[in-house]
Parts: C-alpha cells; sequence; structure tokens
C-alpha cells in the first residue's frame, strides 16, 4: 500500500511537500501605499512579511502574519495584502482571523487569488463548519485553473471526504471530551505528547516555546526546536514549569513514554527518528542508557510491557507512518506486526498508545474517517484481529490537528492530548480528556410531541355519561303551636314518624317566639306528627303527603290541651285491622310517647276510650270499641304504667265527633281518645 | 383524549332539617337515597372535568366499592389513569369494565391506548380491531392505527391508515397533522408541509399544529421559519404562554439567536417562577455552547424549583462530568435514576 502525505504538518515543523503558499497574488507599492503617513512603516511590514511567507514554515508564517497585522493597521482593504494575511494565519492555526481576512480579500477581489475559496474552505474546515467547507471546497475545485486543480486535487479530495465525515459526527454524540489545561503549559507556539507521571503528578510534554528553552533551530524552522518541560499538578492546575534538560539535545525532543515505576524517561529524537531509553538517577536527573528504538516516532507500552506500540514507515521510499505492535521477546522488543489494514490507512496513523487493558488502542490519524487533520481514533481487538477504528467525536476532534492522546496512569477514562482546536492558546494545546462511558444524553424540559394524538389529545376516548340519578320533591309543611286558645305561642318537640318504617324521620322544635315550625317530607307517604309541650297534653296527627313532582306547601296549626282533667286528644296514629281489636305495630310509637306522659306526670289518671262510627251493630261496636281500648291499656301497662292510672271505656258509637253519612266523617268518628281524669 | 363536559348535574342536597324562615322552593327537590355508588360517579366525572384528578379517582373508588360491577367507573378512573400515565393500572380498570361489559367499543380503544403506552403494540392492535368490529367511529380506528403503526416505525403503514382515516372523513385535521410526521419521518418534507398547511385550513386556530410545523421547520434548519409558527401559535394563544415560549426560545438557541432565546426564557421565568423549565432549557443551549459551568448553574436553579426533576438531575449530571467533576456527576446520575425508578 502506498502512503500518501499531502497537506499536512506532520507532528509539527514544515509544511507538506506541496508548497501551498502562493508568491503571489503580488502586493504592489502603487496600489497598496495610498496615503503617505505611515507609508514607509507599512511597506517595510509588508517586505517583512513576503520575506518569510515565502519559506513555506509555520514559524515563518507567524513572523509573517505578525507584519502583515501592522501593515493591514495602514491599509486593511486592499485583497492581496488581506489574502496573504488569512493564508498565514491558516497556516498558524489562527483560523478565525484567517477567515475574516480572506472573506475580506475575496469581498474587495474576487479574482485576487485562483485559489482563495481553498483557503476560505480551509479556515471554515478548521472551525468546524463542515457544510460550508464542503461548498466552498466544490466552488474552488470547479473554479481553480487547471494546474492548480491538479495540484490541489488530492487535498480537496480528501477534505471533501473529511467534511462529510465531520457533517454525519456532528449528529453524533461525543464520546469524549477536552478541556484546556491552564496554568503555564500552553503557549502561542506548539505544546505536544503530554505524559503524566503518576508517582509525582507530573506532567511532562514538548514545547516550542522560546522562553525557557535550550533547544536550536533546526533547518528552516524559524521557531526553535521541541525541549521536553514539566509542570507539578495543583489542585487541577499546572504550575511550576520546569526544562528537563537532562533529557533535552539540540534536535526536537518530546516524551514518549514514562514507566510506572517513574525512574525509565523514553524520549522521541524526531529529526533522528529515534527512541531513547533513559534512567533516573539517584539526584533525580535522567542518563541515558541506550537507543531502543530506531526509525521510530512514538513508542508506547502494553499495562505488563509484554508489548509496545510503534509508530514508523512501513519501508523504505514508502511515505507515511504506520502503527506497528511488537512482543517483548528476552527483553527485547521485535517482531513487529502492523496493526492490519483495518487500522493502517493509505494516509499517517500515528503516536499509538494502549487504552485501560491492553484490548484497546488509541491513536491519530488523518486517514479513516477523520473530520481534518489528525483525529483521535480507537480500535478495539476482537476475534484475532485489531477492528475498524472509530472516530471519538467532536468532543475531541475537530477540523483542524488532534494528535499524542495518552491515558494518565492508573486511568481509565482520563487522558491527555494535544489539538490545535479554536480556543486554545495557538498552535498545538495540550488538553485533559474524559472518555465517556456512555453517550451524554441531554433531557429536554419538557417532552419531545412528535404527533398531534399526543400534543393535542384527539378526542377519541371520552369518559362514560354520569348516571341518571333518582330524585324526589319534598313537601313542606309549615305550621304554629300554640295553646288551645291560642293565646300563648308554644315551643313545642315536633317528632315526625313515617309510618310504613315507623322510623322517626324529623324531630324539630318550634320556634320558642312564635311557635312556628317549617319541616320538608318526602311526598307520597304516609306519617305520624306527634307534638308535645311541657304542661300540655301531646297533640297527635295522622296525615298523607300526597304524591308531586312540584312545589307542595301544606300548613298545620296545632292546638295543645292542658294537662288539666277534662283535656282530651285523639291518638290519631294507633291503628287497628278492620273489626279486630288488635295494635298493628304502627301504634307503638304513639303510645310509647303516651306512657312517657305517666312518667312525667306520676299522678296523671287518664280515661283511653274507644269510639266506632254508626255502620253495623250498635253492641259490636260498644264491645269492639271496648276490646279497644283495653289493647291500649293493656299496652301501657306492659309500658310500666300503674294500672290505677288508666281506664278503659268503650263507648262504640255514642260519642261520634263528625258526621256519619260520609266516609271522612266515618273515618273521624273510628278513633281512640286519650282524656284526662286527674292530675 | 378530551374528557367529556359533564352536561347532566343535580343539586345534591340532603334533607333539610333546619327551619327556613322563607323556604327555598329548589331545596325541597331531592335525591332518592341507595343511590351511593352513582353519586360517586357522577361527582368522578364533575372532578375530572374540573382537571381534579385525585379527587376524580377518589370518587370512582367508591363507586366502585359500593358497586363491584360498575364498569363505568372502573372504565373512567381508568381513563383519568391515563392521563395521569399510571399505564398499568388503567389496564386494569378497562379490564374490569370489560369483565362486566364486553361489548363496548370504547372500553376495548381505551385498552389498546393502555397497551400502546406499555410498547405493547401487537396486542394494541388486536384491541383495535376488537373495537372496529365492535362498530366504533371508521375515521378514528383508522387513525388510531395509524398511531400504533408510528409507534412501530412503521411509518408507511401509518401514512396508509392516517389516508384511510381522511378518506373517511376529509376533515380529520388530526389524522393530516400526523400523517404530516409520517411524512417527515420518511423524508418527505413538502409533503409534510402540505398536510400541515391543509390541518391548518381546517383548524385554523389550532397551536398544537403550528408546533408541529415548526418542529418539521426545524428539523429542516428552518429555525426562522418555525419560529414564525410559534410566534403564529402565540397570537391565538397568547404570549404567556409557557410551553411556547420555551418552545419559541429552543428554537433561537439552535438557530444560535442566544439573546433572543434568553429574552424568552427570561419572560418564562418572571412569569412562571415556579416552573424549572426555562432554567432547564438555558442550561441545555449553555450546554451546546460548552459553557458547562454556566448549564450547571442552571439546572441547580431547577432543581430548587422542583427537586424531583428528571432532566435537571440527568443534565446537571453531564455538566458535571463534561466538567471532569465525575463523583459529582455519578451523584446527580444516580439521583436522576432513581426519580426515572419512582416514575415508573
Amino acid at each position: 500500500m502506498r502512503k500518501i502525505t499531502i497537506l499536512f504538518t506532520l507532528i509539527f515543523g514544515f509544511v507538506s511537500g506541496i508548497a501551498f503558499a502562493q508568491e503571489k497574488p503580488k502586493i504592489k507599492k502603487s496600489e497598496f501605499l495610498t496615503i503617505d503617513a505611515g507609508a514607509k512603516e507599512a511597506w517595510k511590514s509588508i517586505k517583512t512579511g513576503n520575506k518569510f511567507y515565502k519559506k513555506n514554515e509555520i514559524g515563518a508564517y507567524r513572523v509573517a502574519a505578525m507584519s502583515y497585522a501592522t501593515a493591514l493597521e495602514y491599509n486593511d482593504t486592499y485583497a492581496p495584502l488581506l489574502y496573504k494575511a488569512g493564508v498565514s494565519e491558516v497556516m498558524i492555526s489562527s483560523d478565525k482571523l484567517a477567515l475574516r481576512h480572506l472573506t475580506d480579500a475575496n469581498d474587495f477581489s474576487s479574482s485576487v487569488a485562483d485559489d482563495i475559496m481553498y483557503w476560505i474552505a480551509l479556515s471554515k474546515h478548521h472551525l468546524n463548519r463542515f457544510s460550508e467547507a464542503r461548498s466552498d471546497y466544490d466552488e474552488a475545485a470547479s473554479s481553480m485553473n487547471e494546474k492548480n486543480k491538479k495540484k490541489f486535487h488530492n487535498a480537496i479530495t480528501l477534505r471533501l471526504t473529511q467534511c462529510d465525515n465531520g457533517t454525519v459526527l456532528l449528529n453524533k454524540p461525543d464520546k469524549a471530551v477536552a478541556q484546556l489545561l491552564t496554568g503555564e503549559i500552553n503557549t502561542e507556539y506548539p505544546e505536544i505528547a503530554p505524559v503524566f507521571a503518576h508517582v509525582d503528578s507530573s506532567l511532562f510534554f514538548g514545547s516550542k516555546r522560546w522562553e525557557g528553552n535550550s533547544a536550536k533551530r533546526w533547518g528552516k524552522d524559524l521557531d526553535p526546536c521541541a525541549d521536553i518541560f514539566y509542570c507539578k499538578a495543583n489542585n487541577g492546575k499546572f504550575t511550576g514549569l520546569q526544562n528537563e534538560s537532562s533529557l533535552n539535545k539540540s534536535v526536537t525532543d518530546y516524551p514518549a513514554a514514562i514507566s510506572m515505576s517513574n525512574d525509565v524517561f523514553y524520549v522521541s529524537r524526531k529529526n533522528k527518528k529515534i527512541i531513547e531509553y533513559y534512567k533516573k538517577s539517584e539526584n533525580s536527573k535522567f542518563f541515558k542508557r541506550d537507543k531502543i528504538f530506531k526509525k521510530v516516532i512514538s513508542l508506547s507500552f502494553s499495562s505488563d510491557s509484554s508489548q509496545a506500540l510503534i509508530c514508523t514507515r512501513k519501508g523504505p521510499g514508502v511515505q507515511g507512518y504506520d502503527i506497528m505492535i511488537c512482543k517483548r521477546v528476552k527483553g527485547k522488543y521485535s517482531d513487529a506486526q502492523s496493526l492490519g489494514n483495518l487500522v493502517n490507512t493509505q494516509y499517517d496513523e500515528v503516536m499509538a498508545s494502549f487504552g485501560a487493558n491492553d484490548t484497546v488502542i488509541y491513536f491519530a490519524s488523518n486517514g479513516q474517517n477523520s473530520v481534518g487533520g489528525f483525529d483521535i481514533m480507537k480500535t478495539s481487538f476482537h476475534n484475532g484481529k485489531w477492528g475498524k477504528p472509530e472516530n471519538l467525536g467532536l468532543g475531541i476532534n475537530s477540523g483542524t490537528d488532534e494528535n499524542y492522546f495518552q491515558l494518565a496512569p492508573g486511568e481509565t477514562r482520563i487522558g491527555y492530548y494535544s489539538s490545535k482546536q479554536q480556543g486554545g492558546a495557538g498552535d498545538y494545546d495540550i488538553y485533559k480528556v474524559l472518555l465517556l462511558n456512555e453517550p451524554l444524553i441531554q433531557y429536554q424540559a419538557m417532552p419531545h410531541y412528535e404527533l398531534a394524538a399526543d400534543l393535542a389529545k384527539e378526542p377519541i376516548l371520552n369518559l362514560e355519561d354520569p348516571e341518571v340519578i333518582k330524585t324526589m320533591r319534598l313537601t313542606v309543611v309549615k305550621g304554629k303551636v300554640t295553646d288551645y286558645d291560642e293565646t300563648k305561642n308554644l315551643y313545642a318537640r315536633i317528632t315526625i314518624t313515617d309510618n310504613s318504617t315507623n322510623q322517626i324521620t324529623q324531630q324539630i322544635m318550634t320556634d320558642s317566639e312564635t311557635g312556628e315550625y317549617t319541616v320538608m317530607l318526602a311526598s307520597g307517604k304516609n306519617y305520624a306528627m306527634t307534638v308535645t309541650c311541657d304542661g300540655y297534653l301531646f297533640h297527635s296527627e295522622n296525615f298523607d303527603i300526597p304524591k308531586t313532582s312540584s312545589y307542595q306547601e301544606i300548613r298545620k296549626d296545632i292546638k295543645l290541651l292542658p294537662m288539666d282533667p277534662g283535656s282530651k286528644v285523639v291518638l290519631n296514629n294507633v291503628f287497628f285491622d278492620t273489626g279486630k281489636s288488635d295494635l298493628r305495630p304502627e301504634s307503638f310509637g304513639e303510645l310509647n310517647r303516651l306512657a312517657e306522659v305517666f312518667r312525667l306526670y306520676p299522678n296523671l289518671v287518664i280515661e283511653v276510650s274507644g269510639h266506632t262510627d254508626s255502620q253495623g251493630n250498635r253492641q259490636h261496636n260498644i264491645t269492639l270499641s271496648l276490646n279497644r281500648a283495653n289493647a291500649v291499656r293493656d299496652y301501657l301497662l306492659a309500658q310500666g304504667v300503674n294500672p290505677g292510672q288508666v281506664v278503659a271505656k268503650g263507648y262504640g258509637p255514642d260519642q261520634p265527633r263528625d258526621t256519619n253519612a260520609t266516609a271522612e266523617g266515618r273515618q273521624n268518628n273510628r278513633r281512640v281518645e286519650a282524656k284526662i281524669l286527674s292530675n | 383524549m378530551m374528557i367529556k363536559k359533564l352536561l347532566f348535574s343535580l343539586p345534591l342536597f340532603v334533607i333539610s332539617v333546619n327551619i327556613y324562615a322563607q323556604t327555598d322552593t329548589s331545596k325541597t327537590l331531592v335525591i332518592v337515597g341507595g343511590q351511593d355508588a352513582a353519586l360517586a360517579y357522577n361527582q368522578g366525572i364533575n372532578d375530572a372535568n374540573a382537571g381534579n384528578y385525585d379527587e376524580a379517582v377518589a370518587n370512582f373508588n367508591k363507586a366502585v366499592n359500593a358497586k363491584s360491577k360498575f364498569d363505568k367507573a372502573f372504565y373512567n378512573r381508568g381513563i383519568i389513569e391515563l392521563e395521569q400515565g399510571l399505564n398499568k393500572k388503567a389496564l386494569y380498570d378497562f379490564d374490569e369494565a370489560l369483565a362486566s361489559n364486553y361489548q363496548k367499543a370504547n372500553y376495548y380503544l381505551a385498552k389498546a391506548i393502555a397497551q400502546s403506552r406499555m410498547k405493547n403494540y401487537e396486542e394494541a392492535l388486536k384491541n383495535i380491531h376488537k373495537a372496529e368490529t365492535l362498530g366504533y367511529n371508521k375515521s378514528q380506528i383508522k387513525y388510531f392505527y395509524g398511531y400504533i403503526y408510528f409507534r412501530q416505525g412503521k411509518y408507511k403503514d401509518a401514512q396508509r391508515v392516517y389516508t384511510d382515516a381522511i378518506n373517511v372523513n376529509s376533515k380529520y385535521a388530526y389524522a393530516y397533522c400526523d400523517r404530516a410526521t409520517a411524512h417527515m419521518k420518511l423524508g418527505n418534507y413538502k409533503a409534510a408541509l402540505d398536510d400541515y398547511n391543509t390541518a391548518l385550513e381546517i383548524m385554523p386556530n389550532a397551536t398544537f399544529v403550528y408546533i408541529l410545523r415548526a418542529d418539521a421547520k426545524a428539523a429542516q434548519n428552518n429555525f426562522t421559519a418555525a419560529v414564525e409558527d410559534i410566534s403564529l401559535a402565540m397570537k391565538i394563544d397568547g404570549d404567556d404562554n409557557l410551553q411556547l415560549l420555551n418552545a419559541r426560545g429552543i428554537l433561537y438557541g439552535r438557530a444560535k439567536k442566544y439573546k433572543l432565546a434568553m429574552n424568552d426564557f427570561n419572560s418564562c421565568i418572571s412569569k412562571y417562577p415556579d416552573s424549572p423549565d426555562a432554567y432547564i432549557n438555558i442550561g441545555n443551549m449553555l450546554m451546546n455552547q460548552k459553557k458547562y459551568s454556566d448549564a450547571e448553574k442552571n439546572y441547580t436553579k431547577a432543581i430548587e424549583i422542583d427537586s424531583e426533576n428528571i432532566a435537571a438531575w440527568n443534565n446537571r449530571s453531564n455538566a458535571k462530568e463534561l466538567q471532569f467533576n465525575l463523583k459529582g456527576a455519578e451523584s446527580d446520575r444516580k439521583k436522576a435514576r432513581e426519580l426515572e425508578r419512582n416514575a415508573n
């Protein structure tokens, strides 16, 4: 498989082989200089910018960008300057500013450079604006001249795929998240290859910063070579920056690995592509023991050190890097085997490290389904081979480069990596990474309804109808209770009994001043009404309330006789069957009340008299009436009344109280009376 | 489901023993005794229509205790339980109702709805079929078949039976509306818009159609048009509707118009200080902007308002996790899961 390396700055250093830096468009002095004030200084900045712009190298672009920025303060409407400033800013990962300059350049003159849409697309791509970038790459490809089309063909083809990958990942949950390290670690220069020393919580990393750097420039690079630095972790911040001089040489150095015991340090000498092995001395300085790997740019060990992951070129003359796995045999790592075609692509796979167990490997790739530059990928060992890698998502990856991921020692979810993503201090910065156990699902405050059936509740289901409730109409019975002469309103107790059930339905008192009363009784029934009042003979009433569905009111005024000899009351609620003298049970209520009167008046003596109508044999009627009077007497005696207090008499038809010519009159004449004889 | 308003109501006065200076003639009409079950049942309907569901259930309980074969009371109690999301209890009640009266089509349909809520779609389909054979309204039966197919993810089948429902009743706005959602699932945005528009021609004041159409437009990333739909709904329902304000705020947030989103969420907060929803929505918007710390603060406010809000606990867990506060995240996640278990 032939490796292809295009566009990218592998690790860091020079921009890749295809020189995209365009010397054109030329910044013409006569067009750029518009006014005299500041013209001299501005043109000087242009010349400096152009000088470094041509070098096509990251450190030089940094200088060019600064120079062009000074020139833009003089004239920020000149398209060729805006174009070059924009390209310089893209190169040093200052993409927001780059996009502004390039868009302005295009607005002022769309013909300023044949490839301007490519750079606009690239800056958007770095900013994760994948859909827009894709559209701009397409436009760039169609608008370029034939020479550029050929030159940019591979780059644009790959970039389009990456934008598609990015669009897919935008809609997928993140599998990891990154947090920029604060403190002294990150600068505008690249910080790479974080390696955490578990024992003393030190973070080692490579940095191309000028400050504290012992290294020299290498080749055309204007930035210094990287040195190894370290900081101590303290409450989430990294402080106490130190150059680990015992590990650094005058080439690009960065940490590869540290042993669990913290006493063995593996250093990558990038320029020489070797890994060196250092041991810690008693004075905590490292001293070199050996070169353990040649032609290798990264190294990582399995938890038991039985395996090592290396990143190397597959063979002489083949571009790009592959990840190989070596087994430790007799103290040496050998027999390097490729992780296989599912992992290693025609592009670069680099900086591999083992996961929490040795069946997972993390690495960086600009092939696979990268969304732009290098992305962090994960592959798992399954069924005897390393499986298809998965992109860890836009929580840590972006349209620009991410690299050097390693888990912190002893951690299963927390690691560190370097990224050029927006929001950092500049170029590669070091971030802490959290691998998510499961995708974080964001709950909505309110349920999300998809259907009218849920949202508006289609009226399919109604409650069943109510039951029809049976009602009845009460009749209002009103009246007044007075003494017999109607000279005194009485405060009397009124007891209403439902004769069909012999149950007291109501018991009320009349108004103490007016003697008025009101009761409401179910219509269509027969009732007994008894009125009692101290000092008065009780009154007994029997009445029917006719059925009705409308309002009905009945008036019943009651006059009570005093408890004096001669006063008498009809026992209206004492009942017998026709022609018989056995008391019907519904009579007991009335007779009980009469028995109660004897308890209130111990000296009371009454006559209970039976009366009939005139129909039938007189002697028979007299006998019947006497028998009925005796039945009442017997009942009263049974209730504890003294025999001497009740005299029974049968008058037959001889003392009518109404006419015998009518049924109603005869009904009134058939009765039992109680008369006070003495008290 | 809409709980029908009670049309039949009796004054429930007991026989008075008081003395009235002047008699109120209406008070002489009273209820015959021995109707405890019916009275409790009717009161349950009154409570349900007033939205007092707990009281309604208590009265339906009284009704079935007083009359063990009271199918209508079991059914109505089931309807309230469905409304309360107590699907298992509802299913039991519909079974009880059917045990007393197996000829009622709506009992089968209600049972089907409970089963569909419990994701037992095959059984639900059987009961819809029974309701259909007992002569339940055909367009509604077709519509409910559509609901089940939709829930099963059989969008083409759903589309077909929604069309059947529309063929029976061409003014069936709900069927147009839900066929539109099926169209969306099948990627036919234009057909979906046509159906939403037809639904609005039939029911021009149905705010739910605007909400669903806004959803469809948002799914096409057409947030401006989606916001316009919610704003139209607000013209109908008023601009202080909590659901609509929150919905519009969310859309503004998705359109990255954060200031306008905050205006809507702040309106919710000032008008409905007891609702945690706006705080959760602000938190979600901040999470999408990777402002995890600020998001956490808003979720905390939501929890202070409603300590049993599952979304607030879950999302705060996410915010903590993304700030590498793994212990805090685990604690909040545990609480969210516990609340979820209790809710189920």
